[in-house]
């Protein structure tokens, strides 16, 4: 789960072009839109692509569920974790 | 004053320069297309934190954006939802606008065949209906490969801005910059700007000069005039 989490981290810092972050920067518990990192609706939609791209999820965005799942990179990873039935 | 250097012939054009955009937080400047990041140095000095009203030129756009999401189509691949927001036409007005706080009126502009006539007459007739003063921005990069074969392409980005003032509407006239005179009736006709890619260089040219008349195409000229007095300038 850890290393899930790691790269979590660097697609996020990839796919999302953050300049001047670093994996450590980013706390796996915090809130990654908003306050904390302080992503936006775009960035949502680009990080869904992402995990579907690379993990071959799909993400229902009406599902309420979508919401926690996006939370932080800890309940992203979770919700890679399940999805892939690890 | 490197535009000086670059008349004399001292100072070549630097393939790989990015443009300092150090003024945005890290979390604004990451979406910014190095053309983008070229066109909002360039308007940044110059609007000094005012708000504006922004007219930017751009004939091709953010045209490798645009060619990397076709590619994608092509490939049946999912988009970029980020690329496809900004591969609009006004993305690059619509960031500035966004980043630098301006509530103004900001228009995107293609300018077909004569970018720089599109941009003056559009400047001068915002200008002429109340404006008082406004930025006015050129802006292209070079186009990806298989467009070359149907129109001409500069090498590297260009980014020009332009701080405009109205003639006459200030209590005092301006003790520095330019004039700046549109005229119709120029000999010199072009069938079109990209005979010469860059443009913008011509326009540089008569501002380093501190005189000068360049064809707009379509028999527009505009003169170009600088202010005796102090210096500097608003280029």
């Amino acid at each position: 789960m850890s290393n899930l989490v790691e790269e979590l981290k660097v697609l996020i810092i990839d796919v999302l072009n953050l300049e001047d972050v670093t994996p450590a920067d980013i706390q796996a518990e915090e809130p990654l839109f908003g306050e904390g990192l302080g992503l936006d609706s775009i960035d949502a939609l680009e990080l869904g692509l992402a995990l579907q791209k690379k993990y071959n999820i799909s993400i229902d965005a009406e599902n309420e569920n979508t919401k926690t799942h996006f939370a932080s990179v800890n309940n992203l990873a979770k919700f890679v974790a399940e999805s892939q039935g690890v | 004053m490197e535009w000086r250097r670059w008349r004399q012939g001292e100072l070549s054009f630097a393939d790989e320069a990015i443009p300092d955009t150090g003024f945005l937080p890290a979390m604004q400047r990451r979406r910014l297309s190095p053309l983008a990041k070229a066109a909002m140095s360039t308007a940044h000095p110059l609007l000094n934190g005012r708000d504006l009203p922004v007219l930017c030129c751009s004939v091709h756009g953010e045209a490798k954006r645009t060619y990397a999401l076709l590619q994608d189509v092509a490939a049946a691949q999912p988009l970029s939802p980020t690329a496809f927001g900004l591969s609009v036409h006004n993305a690059i007005v619509g960031q500035m606008s966004i980043s630098l706080g301006i509530r103004s009126p900001a228009l995107a502009l293609a300018g077909g065949d004569f970018p720089l006539l599109s941009g003056f007459i559009e400047a001068a007739a915002m200008l002429a209906e109340g404006a008082s003063e406004m930025l006015l921005q050129f802006y292209e990069e070079p186009l990806p490969e298989l467009y070359l074969h149907n129109t001409a392409s500069p090498q590297r980005i260009c980014a020009t801005s332009l701080h405009l003032q109205a003639a006459g509407v200030h209590a005092t006239s301006p003790s520095r910059g330019y004039t700046a005179r549109l005229s119709n009736g120029s000999p010199a006709q072009a069938t079109s700007a990209f005979e010469q890619p860059e443009y913008q260089l011509p326009l540089i040219t008569a501002l380093v000069d501190g005189r000068g008349s360049l064809p707009l195409g379509q028999g527009w000229q505009l003169t170009l005039e600088k202010i005796e007095e102090q210096g500097g300038g608003d280029a």
